[in-house]
């Protein structure tokens, strides 16, 4: 009765407790909001499994599951930090929003990111040097045979060119310009490690106008790489030595990446190729008129005497041409654990050339392997081989299709080839389409190319690794002539076989640790040894009985050509190192050397010394630039350093004797002579190349905006040069270390998220100026020519002369009719004679701009990209239409545009060709033709299935799209294509269009499965 | 710690190790040439290095083809219809930069530094005496060659007589014609006496002393030393002999025949030239090559075309407008243009295979020599003059050769007009045989003879020494330069 009021005060508090949780537990969700969203990928619209979703400053967060959606109860207006190895965090306010979608972008700029350089990776925030990265998302879906055409126009600073178009054919590459007159150009390709050079293959001569020059780098697969690296200036190369001072392209194929499941994914497309451009050459009736024309003008009978009976033309190109089919299926599977991983893939290639008789094929099987033994104790494998099959064009094939009279038939009465007569012919009287259906020849090559690493951690931080290499190429060349060559008329058949074996040691120790928190050590050096050994065969024969032999049968030849070996091995040996320091991830000072000792260097300099230095500083972290909080990166950076190019050929510094076939005896039987083949150099050395280069990255907006700009200055001494002595001496040439060339450039990349919300919207631009000029030369006359261009030209075109671009065009500039019709040329020296004092320089053969624009879009799981890519202020030396475009001056089908002539009707002064005659033309301004262009390389529209949504368990993503590339070029240039240089990459001949196969559009529908 | 040690040190020996073996692994190994101290030892050696350098023979350069776009171009007798680098030198207004002309003086100087590599150390080889003097003469009859077409074409020029195997000597000044007019004699004189007189089996192609007393009764003529010209010439008549038939010379299933005294040897496979292609016309029709594209042209307005007997066998083999076709049909290339009969490979296999051997001395060269020099040092023809060039004139017209011929035998003329005559008989016997141009030279007729066929005739008086040799000369400059260029 007493004990009843204490409870009531209790209860109250109990009451007030339970209301007071009761409000504050409805307060608490009044202020958390149960999200879902989805998280993809900017580039393509795929989704991102395993993404982590986090609430900024806290700790809690999730994961995206397969189909990269999450759902998250987070306090409302929370701020979400969504992050995915490989791509930039971003940072997002949710707002009121319950549902969310957002897309991340494919890294390129992320400051975690890890960049491969050269015998390591470095973070990105680390870097110092001028390094580019291509990322295989870019490069995924273009039909391309071979990798460099995937670099094209992505990256400021590289130019490639794809100087043929013939499927298996070789693009040119130049980092930061040409460095070289008569070294090789080319930059060093290291591919999984394993360090290779793309010169030529099969023992081409070095003008290489004939057949289209081969490509070692197509025997590997581009659905392989995981990203390239483009190494460009000289603290980012100087860890190559003697063989970085073209740049250097580091290639790193995709590996296995530990999971619960492994993955298999199939990946396809399916094309057909057009030709997008043809000559435009005048049919029967305007080529009959031209000829008589021509015949009245020169006071010689008329050939046609009834043109009326010539009622249909030939169109010779439209015999030539077809729409040819390109396809690709490569399947893969790749998984693993965490102790081992794995990614196996296999490919097949197919790319039917536009021309008939051509095309390249290429299967191909990966093996990468990651294996962890136990904690200390790892290795790395990488091995692939491949077997590519080219059917190689001729560029004779189509200078003879456009010269060919229009008024004559391909096949005769019985059906077979027409032969022609005198009077039908051009200077070839080969039927045309003869010569391409009946020639054979056939490039195959075998490929293997791998590598395994073991790597022992000593310590923490600290590893040794041994690397073993290999890279073997067999290539097999079966050549025939059924009949119907100018040259040879007999069936003929020759194989060439070219083996060469390059075997790698790399012993590296490195170290990586970070101190005390604020400094960080990176560290390696260590010990090379690379080795190439290369042989070649010829055997060959004329005068068969069957051609359905071919190469196949040598021994039933009745006439044996001589045979041919030989044999060559060039060393090296090196010693490297690097050091990284970064303090406080402010202040970052590098410094890398090499010594190589190369076979190839003369007796008195076997060995090279290549230091190099650079300084970067990340200024955003500085204090100060707290207060600028628009920037979330900003890094300058200088570097400067010494590089060495070691391709000057083997064998060149000694003295030697080589066997020459002779002639001698009654029977007329070969005799072997041994005569001197060289004066020798003793002192013969690498060419030695310094850079210079300044550097800006810069990053605002959370990443939304970043740029990245340089400044470099290149110069390359000890030119290697063939200095003329007098012929006096018995020899014409000796190869010295002597002249320079320097290369100044500015280059600008940028990308910029415009849009971020349903529909994403982000761009990437790119533009680089290069000047390259020859600053010194050995010669006295302070110049030399080129090769000169065969018949009918017969005289070179580009001149390597000091102060002016490396190969300008030279020649004679034109002046418009004289009163009979004929061109004048200027008497540029003023000497009343024209003649060969009357040429200047005409043009350059390098642009002094390239640049590239890409923009990706994606709106629910739709997706288009577009890629345009151009250069400006390149010239062209236009051969065809030296033949096509002359007004008969020698005899040959001519362009509908040598219509506008001067004829004793008109008298038309400014008729765009001279009167129809017999006058030789020369090399002048005329075919010396602007070849800048805008060039919409690639289209892609695709469409990625919801696989989630279907419900189909095993189906992880489908993709399927369409695409289209060199759909629309713009430019001035007359010939097939603006994009063209004739011969082989370290050729000095530059810049020629020569019957070069044209370049194709090409439609393409792809799918892509994962399962 | 312990272990960073071990592996350190390992690291470090491992390196050592191959630090020190290193400097033989970057000596540069060679598989498919020899060095050339390892070379001149034997016996074998000597005889590849004679072959080695008659090689330059068949250079493309040389006898190979542009030896006669150099040499029959600029004389009365040939042009051309193609682009302007070759109308330029059938013009006479090249200038010193003419790719041609550096070629083929490359090419003459690559073949004098061969033997002057065999001059130079063939005699230190232990090897049988007589065979040694022989293959050291052969050099010499190929520098001495050489030389005589240097000193003839361009004048005075540099005179390399040792090898030349260092850059610092590359450079030398131009020898006068005289000491190089001297040079050449002694090597023929020293080449003759040690030279076999034939020569067999796998040896035929090779220089023998007949050829080395032609050569050298030429080289005397050329400088009118007449009464050693004519003696020397006359060691040689009666070794050789004119083969019947004017045609049959230069057949190619009877080459090296009796009446060759040196001549450059192809066989088609394993080295072949142009020339027989290019000389003929009629395209694919031409039976007697595989492409007859007409590159040397008969010039109409010359004295072969317009002054030559049509009835003549000689002529109607050497020159041609008509033929019959491979389909049996009589074909005609043409009056503008005619074509050369003598360059016949009717089995060729490709326009760069013709295997005929392209003649540089024969025995008509001896009876003309003779009878020209005999002639100027008698004061005028005497009856062994006459007799020598009645010989090249009835076989001409397929007469017996030791017979006299009323019709077509040469009497009684003056000493100029016999000499004209045996000028004439020159060019008509040796058409496309790389001698017109120096028959012109060394009567100074050249220039006057061509412009009387309206060529322009700016240049020279000689070829130009090659403008890339005055540059790269230290010892050159562009004064030393040939009047007219």
């Amino acid at each position: 009765m007493e004990a009843r009021p204490l409870l009531k005060p209790l209860r109250l508090v109990f009451l007030l407790q339970f209301l007071c949780m009761i409000h504050l537990s409805l307060a608490q969700s009044a202020v958390e909001v149960r999200l879902t969203g989805v998280i993809t990928s900017e580039m393509d619209g795929s989704p991102l499994p395993g993404a982590n979703v986090i609430v900024q400053s806290t700790s809690k967060g999730t994961t995206t599951d397969a189909n990269g959606q999450f759902q998250l109860t987070v306090p409302a207006n929370a701020t979400l930090v969504i992050s995915y190895i490989g791509y930039q965090s971003r940072t997002i306010a949710v707002g009121n929003q319950t549902q969310i979608k957002v897309a991340l972008t494919p890294d390129v700029s992320s400051l975690d990111e890890v960049v491969v350089v050269g015998y390591g990776t470095v973070k990105k925030s680390d870097l110092s040097g001028s390094v580019a990265t291509v990322a295989a998302e870019e490069i995924k879906s273009l039909p391309i045979a071979s990798l460099e055409q995937g670099i094209q126009g992505r990256v400021a600073g590289v130019q490639v060119m794809q100087g043929n178009s013939a499927p298996g054919g070789a693009p040119q590459v130049r980092i930061r310009g040409a460095n070289t007159v008569l070294g090789g150009s080319e930059p060093l390709y290291v591919i999984d490690g394993v360090p290779v050079y793309n010169a030529g293959l099969i023992n081409e001569d070095g003008l290489n106008i004939g057949t289209q020059p081969s490509n070692a780098l197509a025997s590997i697969n581009p659905n392989d790489i995981e990203s390239m690296e483009i190494l460009k200036d000289a603290s980012a190369t100087a860890i190559y030595g003697a063989r970085g001072a073209n740049g250097v392209v580091i290639i790193t194929t995709k590996r296995g990446k530990a999971g619960e499941r492994g993955q298999l994914s199939f990946e396809s497309y399916y094309g057909m190729q057009q030709v997008s451009n043809k000559l435009d050459l005048m049919n029967a009736q305007d080529f009959i008129r031209i000829m008589n024309e021509r015949a009245r003008n020169l006071g010689q009978a008329e050939p046609y005497a009834n043109p009326a009976q010539y009622t249909t033309s030939t169109d010779w190109q439209d015999l030539l041409f077809r729409t040819a089919p390109i396809q690709n299926y490569s399947l893969s599977y790749s998984g693993g654990s965490k102790q081992n991983q794995y990614n196996v893939s296999g490919n097949w290639f197919d790319q039917q050339g536009i021309v008939i008789n051509s095309g390249f094929k290429r299967g191909s099987v990966r093996i990468n392997l990651d294996n962890k033994i136990n904690d200390q104790l790892k290795f790395v494998t990488s091995l692939t081989a491949s077997r590519s099959i080219n059917n190689r064009a001729s560029n004779n094939w189509l200078s003879n299709a456009f010269s060919a009279f229009p008024t004559v038939n391909p096949y005769n009465s019985n059906g077979g080839y027409n032969d022609f007569s005198d009077s039908e012919a051009a200077a070839d009287p080969t039927n045309p389409l003869e010569v391409v259906e009946k020639s054979l020849n056939k490039l195959t090559v075998d490929r293997i190319l791998g590598s395994v690493m073991g790597e022992y951690t000593l310590l923490e931080g600290l590893t040794f690794s041994i690397r073993m290499g290999l890279d073997n190429q067999n290539q097999l060349n079966d050549i025939f002539v059924r009949r119907g060559n100018f040259t040879y008329p007999f069936p003929g058949a020759t194989v060439k076989q070219d083996y060469n074996t390059n075997v790698l040691n790399e012993n590296i120790l490195s170290f990586n640790r970070e101190l005390n928190g604020k400094h960080k050590i990176n560290a390696i050096t260590g010990f090379t040894w690379q080795q190439n050994t290369s042989r070649y065969f010829q055997q060959g024969g004329t005068g068969f009985q069957f051609e359905a032999f071919e190469t196949n049968n040598l021994g039933a030849a009745s006439i044996t050509e001589p045979n041919v070996s030989s044999k060559g091995q060039s060393t090296i040996l090196s010693w490297l190192g690097r050091v990284n320091y970064v303090f406080d991830d402010k202040y970052i000072v590098t410094f890398t050397s090499r010594a190589d000792g190369s076979s190839r260097f003369g007796e008195n300099n076997k060995w090279a010394f290549f230091p190099s230095g650079a300084l970067a500083w990340r200024v955003s972290r500085e204090n100060f630039m707290r207060n600028i909080p628009f920037i979330s990166d900003l890094k300058v950076r200088t570097s400067y350093g010494v590089t060495g190019n070691q391709e000057i050929g083997l064998y060149n510094s000694i003295s030697r004797m080589s066997s020459v076939v002779n002639v001698m005896g009654a029977s007329q039987n070969a005799a072997i002579g041994y005569v001197p083949t060289s004066l020798a150099n003793k002192d013969l050395k690498w060419e030695i190349n310094k850079q210079f280069d300044a550097g800006i990255d810069l990053s605002v907006w959370q990443g939304r905006v970043s740029l990245t700009a340089d400044y470099y200055i290149k110069r390359t001494d000890d030119l290697l040069a063939n200095l003329p002595i007098p012929g006096s001496s018995g020899f014409s040439t000796i190869l010295i270390n002597s002249g320079s060339i320097e290369n100044k450039g500015f280059e600008l990349g940028a990308t910029a998220h415009l849009i971020d919300k349903a529909f994403t919207w982000s761009i990437n631009a790119n533009i680089s100026r290069n000047n390259t000029k020859v600053l010194d030369l050995a010669v006295e006359t302070a110049e030399f020519f080129a090769a000169s261009i065969p018949s009918p030209i017969d005289r070179p075109v580009n001149i390597i002369r000091e102060g002016e671009v490396l190969s300008a065009f030279y020649g004679f500039v034109e002046d418009g009719l004289n009163e009979t019709g004929d061109i004048r040329y200027k008497d540029l020296n003023g000497d009343g004679v024209i003649n060969d004092n009357d040429q200047t320089i005409l043009g350059s053969p390098y642009p002094d701009i390239i640049y590239g624009f890409t923009s990706n879009m994606a709106f629910k799981n739709f997706y288009l990209s577009i890629f345009f890519q151009g250069v400006e202020g390149v010239s062209v030396f236009n051969s065809n239409e030296f033949l096509t475009g002359n007004s008969l001056a020698r005899i040959g089908n001519q362009l509908t545009a040598v219509n506008d002539r001067w004829t004793t009707d008109n008298f038309n002064p400014n008729a765009k060709y001279p009167r129809a005659s017999n006058i030789a033309n020369r090399v002048s301004d005329r075919y010396i033709q602007d070849a800048s262009y805008l060039r919409l390389k690639n289209i892609v529209l695709g469409y990625n299935l919801p696989a989630g949504k279907l419900g189909i368990s095993w189906l992880q993503a489908a993709r399927i799209y369409v695409s289209g590339q060199n759909l629309l070029t713009f430019t001035k240039y007359n010939g097939y294509d603006p994009e063209v240089s004739q011969t082989g990459t370290n050729s000095l001949v530059k810049g020629l269009d020569r019957g070069s196969y044209p370049s194709a559009k090409v439609y393409n529908i792809g799918l892509n499965v994962t399962f | 710690m312990k272990t960073i040690r071990y592996f350190t040190y390992s690291f470090l020996l491992l390196a050592a190790g191959l630090l020190h073996s290193c400097k033989d692994a970057l000596k540069e190994e060679v598989f498919s040439f020899v060095a050339t101290e390892n070379y001149w030892k034997t016996e074998a050696d000597a005889e590849a290095g004679i072959i080695g350098t008659y090689e330059s023979f068949l250079s493309s350069n040389y006898y190979g083809r542009f030896y006669f776009e150099l040499t029959e171009l600029p004389a009365d007798f040939v042009t051309i219809n193609r682009n302007d680098t070759y109308q330029t030198l059938d013009r006479w207004d090249l200038i010193a930069n003419h790719p041609f002309v550096l070629q083929v003086w490359n090419t003459m100087y690559q073949q004098i530094s061969r033997a002057n590599g065999v001059i130079q150390y063939v005699p230190a080889i232990a090897m049988d005496e007589q065979k040694k003097q022989a293959i050291v003469g052969e050099a010499k009859f190929i520098r001495a060659f050489n030389y005589f077409n240097i000193v003839r074409l361009w004048g005075d020029s540099p005179m390399p007589l040792a090898v030349i195997d260092n850059l610092a000597n590359t450079s030398l000044p131009r020898t006068s014609k005289t000491q190089i007019y001297a040079q050449i004699e002694q090597d023929l004189q020293e080449a003759e006496a040690v030279l076999p007189e034939t020569r067999t089996g796998a040896a035929v192609g090779r220089a023998t002393s007949g050829a080395a007393k032609t050569l050298l009764a030429w080289v005397y003529l050329t400088q009118e030393k007449w009464q050693e010209a004519a003696s020397k010439s006359n060691e040689v008549i009666g070794k050789y002999q004119l083969l019947p038939k004017f045609g049959d010379v230069f057949s190619g299933t009877n080459e090296n025949n009796a009446e060759i005294i040196f001549s450059v040897q192809f066989d088609g496979t394993n080295r072949g030239h142009s020339l027989t292609s290019f000389a003929h016309a009629g395209g694919t029709q031409n039976p007697n090559c595989t492409n007859g594209v007409r590159v040397y042209s008969v010039d109409n307005k010359s004295d072969i075309w317009t002054r030559w007997d049509t009835t003549e066998a000689r002529r109607n083999f050497s020159v041609y407008r008509y033929f019959t076709g491979r389909n049996g049909t009589r074909q005609d290339v043409g009056n503008d243009y005619p074509a050369f009969g003598k360059y016949n490979a009717p089995s060729e296999t490709g326009i760069n295979n013709s295997y005929i051997n392209p003649i540089v001395l024969r025995y008509p060269d001896v009876l003309l020599i003779f009878a020209e020099a005999e002639s100027q040092a008698k004061g005028g023809p005497t009856a062994e003059a006459y007799e020598a060039i009645n010989k090249i004139r009835r076989r001409a017209y397929n007469l017996p050769v030791d017979q006299p011929s009323a019709t077509v035998d040469l009497t009684g003329l003056s000493q100029q007009a016999f000499r004209d005559a045996v000028i004439q008989e020159r060019g008509f016997e040796f058409v496309m045989e790389c001698k017109r141009l120096y028959d012109l030279l060394r009567t100074g007729t050249f220039k006057s003879k061509i412009q009387s066929l309206g060529k322009a005739a700016t240049a020279g008086d000689l070829l130009p020494i090659p403008q890339s040799e005055i540059d790269a000369n230290a010892e050159m400059a562009s004064a030393d330069q040939n009047p007219g260029y």
